[in-house]
């Protein structure tokens, strides 16, 4: 028989899901205004990763995120007005508009944030499971996402192996997006099964179709027990980012129908088919979540738009405590 | 007050503060039984466990990486880089993490991270193991550098670094570790940022840190024996700089000769020296300012070389001798 | 006339070579200004000028070579003539590169046969050779000045100099050119060149005087090498002295700090003139010793001159009249100033209104001041906004002095002690009890008569005392 979810749960990941998928098209929309500074990573296509590994997460879980971490964040539940604000350099925004997209965190929520140098972010995360254990806190786990390119990074084996050989708190997930800017990955590794990496850590390692956003979410919810009861583990969601590299990407190194094959996988499509085929919800219902999602970028850019430029006395602020 | 050594006074500083905070710890590589490769943590995993004097991997990045984590999450670390050259392998968890997370996120969390290695030359270590790059990390908005000259001074900062909220790159003197000097017996500690005028003078001002700190004391002694008197200034630590206390002296004396350990080109000392050159000391200098620091080449194995390599007392006081 | 001579600037200097002139016959030139540049067998220096007016003459070419201390040419007034010159001496010092130490002996029985006059000069020079005779010392680490010395032509319009250097030089007014070729190290121009004459650093440097320490009384505010051996001799009484040994040492603190820093600024800033006249004070000790029958506080001598010298304050504004900034403000009140001594300094306590004030309540007033003044209880407005002050000495048997004004008053007023003197009255010889006023004022506020008309009406006061009471 077939697994049962809550409706709410049901609910609340489609709805997460349209939120990111939507702010990535409004940072899209706004870049191309030129409203956006610098530069600025999309994940279109990868929502099923972040919302189905952040859902089946608890909230006091540290989560450390990829600097392709807008669904990441706006899973772990950060206010988009104010990421919305921060991606236009505001001083509202998260970071006070000083960090901008490869920098997107929240402290207060548990979201150690987006890095924008790989690999990094897993041996801090060792460093919050850590302190997990040293302050005797029960139920709460250390999470860090990476990419495939990542995961040839020194730093992430080293995590690997602390994590294991002090049997910390840590759940390593691999988002697999097949390429590392432009290089695929069989490019860069002899052997593309990065899960196979667990293994001489002695930890579990398992990949999943990271487009089903329940089959991650399922994953997730016993990676987590698995964490808390035993150590480390790696899990692998295998997707596909539709959206190039960064705004400057021209998709020189693969195939407009190897694109628009994805596109027919594309997350969210599956879930509305797989929502509306259970009779969960209705396709109007949906429709309306998604119009929702919508209305709530409206408000973001608004306020984002509306809001102040940082003042340039407080440059010093926040070097030093 | 009591006499102990410069490696006894950078174990007391933690061992007091780990006795006062639960969240202070201790990582590094062999600092448990072994001690560290300098001794410095003798007795402590006897007194505090394995789950705070916690023997690391040999991955720099790992662990460091996470004691930058652990301190994002509220734990006071204090890592023990066996040697500063290491520091390379780690550089991004010091220089893109530790220095930055707070700033990049809007002033939201606190790094209290003390990074303690042991730096310098003298020892005959050779390349790779003898550097003092203090000058590369002064260079990261986000850090704070202390180098102690002496056992009072290695506890007083330490104890600052372990209680500041900040990254503190804590590099300690492994020609000195073996030092002694008074330390008192009650709780002390020195701030950031005010530096300690060793030996007051009218005439020229030795602006140091460090081993040199010494160097500098006796060539001044050798100096006074001409009449000339050297004020030597002790920095303590290079972020945040006490440049006041430098302005004034080199406004009373005129004459400024900077030293330290570090390569010349490129070291702290050209920092020093154009901050002078940009104050209202640059009126009063009525000679050129003099630098004096290690040539420009990897360190010599060979003893000879290493010692030519760096300054001497003989050479403070030719330089100083020169200015006058 | 002053000679202008080859001077000695080394112990072992038996000649030198005048390299050239900096200076041109009819020139204006000053005490310790460079004047020529010289050459011994070690260095290359400039040469002060012994003294100031017009180059008269120069009897010795660029070039030469010359004995130490023979006279080179003279300075006077214009108008002067200088003392003929003979063209034996020109020769015998043309020849001597060729001719040696011989010609360097003719040449100096050939200026002792100028007779006396020479002799005494060369006496006097004498005495300049203690001053450079440590010389030599310095001239092996002076090979740099040498090379650089010779090129003072190409410092125009860039000058190597210390930021220390132009900001001294800024401040005291003086152009860089001039001193340029005066540089002691790496071919720049230090401070201690701007500060000091090429003479004095090196006598300094030879003796090891510190530079710094020196006040300089040349051009500019100059260091001269009299200054410099001003300075030698000073530090020789004060601490070298091997018959005098230090009892105490103390630090300057307390009242004796503030009284000092005031009475320097004082002495220091304020044109300051003195004078002084007699006064006759027989009836005014004949009053007191009427008013004092019977009372039990008695009134003292310096009551009364308070009380006298307040009412001619009050008569005369510009004796209540201060230098404030640019202006000249004459305050309104006789609040009278006088000096009490106390342990270690001085204070001046403040008497407001004294010319409104009978004898009787000034008497009260300034026993009470004096005394918190010995115990130190009196608070800063017991001791500030007087107009004037006095200063009696008189109970020291002080003959005259020289009091320094308490700023920014315009002036103070020191009472002598006592004497009995023979006096003609009317034909008669009479015995008078005399005292001096002895006043200094700022004359910035007040001229010489102004003064003047002040101190008359004190001593009009002080001789018909009755007055003082009206």
């Amino acid at each position: 028989m077939e697994k049962q979810y809550k409706k709410e749960l049901l609910k609340e990941m489609w709805q997460k899901m349209n939120l990111a998928r939507e702010f990535e098209n409004r940072v899209q929309w706004l870049f191309s205004m030129g409203l956006v500074h610098g530069t600025t990573h999309l994940g279109v296509g990868e929502e099923a990763t972040a919302v189905g590994s952040i859902l089946a997460l608890k909230a006091r879980d540290y989560v450390f995120g990829t600097h392709r971490g807008h669904s990441q964040a706006i899973a772990k539940g950060i206010d988009i007005d104010h990421m919305m604000a921060e991606i236009l350099a505001k001083a509202t925004g998260v970071c006070k508009g000083k960090g901008g997209s490869m920098h997107i965190a929240d402290p207060d929520i548990h979201y150690f944030g987006a890095d924008g140098v790989l690999g990094t972010s897993a041996v801090m995360c060792c460093g919050t499971a850590l302190a997990i254990r040293k302050k005797k806190e029960e139920d709460r786990i250390s999470v860090v996402f990476f990419g495939d390119g990542s995961s040839n990074e020194g730093a992430v084996f080293e995590a690997f192996n602390l994590a294991s050989v002090w049997n910390l708190p840590v759940l390593f997930v691999c988002v697999n997006n097949t390429y590392g800017m432009s290089t695929p990955i069989a490019k860069v590794m002899k052997d593309t099964d990065i899960a196979k990496r667990a293994i001489p850590f002695g930890m579990p390692g398992e990949s999943i179709d990271g487009n089903d956003v329940l089959a991650v979410y399922d994953t997730i919810q016993k990676a987590r027990e698995y964490v808390l009861k035993e150590g480390p583990m790696l899990v692998v969601e295998n997707t596909y980012r539709i959206s190039g590299h960064s705004k400057s990407d021209g998709n020189l190194y693969r195939t407009k129908e190897e694109i628009n094959a994805w596109k027919e996988k594309c997350p969210i499509k599956q879930f509305r088919s797989y929502l509306t085929s259970h009779e969960i919800f209705g396709e109007e219902e949906l429709d309306e979540m998604v119009r929702q999602a919508k209305e709530t970028l409206d408000h973001a850019v608004e306020f984002a738009k509306s809001s102040p430029e940082p003042d340039v006395n407080d440059i010093y602020e926040d070097v030093y405590a | 007050m009591s006499e102990i050594t410069y490696a006894q006074a950078v174990n007391d500083a933690i061992s007091e503060e780990m006795r006062k905070d639960e969240t202070v710890f201790m990582l590094g590589e062999d600092i448990g039984l072994y001690c560290g490769a300098f001794g410095v943590s003798k007795g402590m995993i006897q007194e505090f466990g394995e789950e705070r004097i916690m023997d690391t991997p040999i991955a720099e990045q790992g662990y460091v990486g996470a004691a930058v984590g652990a301190a994002m999450a509220g734990l006071r670390p204090v890592v023990e880089l066996m040697f500063s050259d290491f520091m390379c392998v780690c550089f991004d968890e010091l220089v893109n993490e530790a220095a930055k997370l707070r700033f990049m996120f809007g002033g939201k969390v606190k790094i209290p991270l003390v990074m303690r290695t042991a730096s310098g030359a003298g020892t005959g270590a050779a390349a790779q193991h003898s550097q003092s790059l203090e000058a590369c990390l002064a260079h990261f908005p986000g850090l704070k550098v202390a180098v102690p000259s002496t056992p009072y001074d290695a506890k007083g900062l330490l104890k600052t670094a372990i209680r500041d909220d900040n990254p503190v790159m804590f590099l300690e003197q492994k020609t000195l570790y073996r030092t002694k000097g008074q330390v008192p017996e009650e709780d002390y500690a020195i701030p950031f940022g005010v530096a300690d005028v060793k030996r007051e003078g009218g005439d020229c001002t030795i602006v140091t840190y460090g081993r040199m700190v010494q160097m500098s004391l006796e060539a001044a002694k050798r100096l006074a024996q001409e009449g000339i008197q050297a004020e030597v200034i002790d920095i303590r630590t290079l972020v945040p700089l006490d440049i006041d206390t430098i302005i004034g002296s080199v406004k009373k004396t005129k004459h400024v000769c900077i030293v330290h350990e570090a390569v010349c080109f490129g070291g702290f000392g050209g920092e020093i020296c154009g901050q002078i050159a940009d104050s209202e000391a640059f009126y009063y200098l009525d000679a050129p300012i003099r630098r004096l620091g290690a040539k420009s080449t990897p360190i010599p194995f060979n003893p000879k070389l290493e010692a030519e390599t760096f300054p001497t007392v003989e050479k403070i006081y030719q330089a100083v001798r020169g200015l006058l | 006339m002053i000679e202008v001579f080859m001077p000695k600037a080394g112990m072992d200097m038996k000649e030198g070579t005048l390299i050239r002139w900096l200076k041109e016959v009819g020139e204006t030139v000053e005490l310790d200004e460079p004047i020529m540049e010289i050459e011994t067998d070690k260095i290359t220096m400039e040469a002060e000028s012994p003294g100031s007016g017009i180059l008269l003459s120069k009897i010795v070419e660029e070039g030469s070579v010359v004995p130490v201390l023979s006279v080179l040419g003279y300075i006077g007034e214009a108008g002067e003539l200088p003392p003929q010159q003979t063209s034996q001496v020109m020769n015998f010092a043309n020849s001597k590169t060729e001719e040696g130490e011989d010609s360097a002996r003719s040449f100096r029985d050939a200026v002792s046969a100028r007779g006396e006059a020479e002799e005494g000069f060369r006496d006097a020079v004498s005495a300049r050779d203690k001053v450079v005779e440590g010389f030599v010392n310095i001239l092996s680490s002076g090979n740099k000045t040498a090379e650089n010395a010779g090129t003072a032509g190409e410092y125009k319009g860039s000058i190597p100099a210390t930021p220390y250097a132009k900001k001294l030089a800024r401040e005291k007014g003086i152009d860089l050119c001039d001193i340029a070729g005066e540089n002691s190290m790496n071919g720049a121009i230090h401070g201690k060149d701007v500060m000091a004459t090429s003479l004095a650093k090196r006598v300094a440097e030879v003796n090891q005087v510190d530079l710094w320490e020196v006040a300089g009384s040349g051009k500019h505010g100059k260091i001269t090498r009299a200054d410099v051996e001003r300075q030698m001799q000073e530090f020789s009484e004060s601490s070298q002295n091997p018959f005098r040994t230090v009892e105490s040492r103390q630090k300057l603190k307390g009242v004796r700090k503030v009284v000092g820093k005031r009475m320097f600024e004082s002495y220091s800033q304020v044109p300051t003139v003195m004078q002084s006249m007699k006064a006759d004070m027989t009836k005014l000790l004949d009053f007191r010793r009427k008013l004092n029958e019977g009372r039990e506080q008695k009134i003292s001598l310096n009551d009364l001159l308070i009380k006298a010298t307040a009412t001619a304050v009050k008569e005369l504004p510009h004796v209540r009249t201060m230098v404030e900034g640019d202006e000249l403000v004459t305050y309104a009140e006789a609040n009278i100033g006088f000096a009490v001594a106390v342990e270690d300094g001085l204070y001046v306590p403040v008497i407001r209104n004294a010319d409104q004030l009978s004898v009787g309540e000034i008497s009260r007033q300034a026993r009470e001041l004096a005394k918190k003044a010995r115990e130190g209880t009196i608070r800063p407005d017991e001791f500030s906004g007087g107009t004037f002050s006095i200063s009696n000495m008189g109970m020291f048997d002080v003959y005259t002095f020289n009091p320094i004004i308490n700023q920014p008053e315009s002036g103070i007023l020191g009472i002598t002690g006592i004497e009995d003197v023979l006096k003609l009255v009317d034909g008669q010889v009479v015995v008078r009890k005399e005292a001096v006023l002895c006043m200094s004022y700022d004359h910035r506020v007040m001229d010489g008569v102004g003064a003047a008309k002040l101190k008359k009406r004190v001593k009009e006061l002080i001789e018909h005392p009755i007055e003082i009471l009206i």
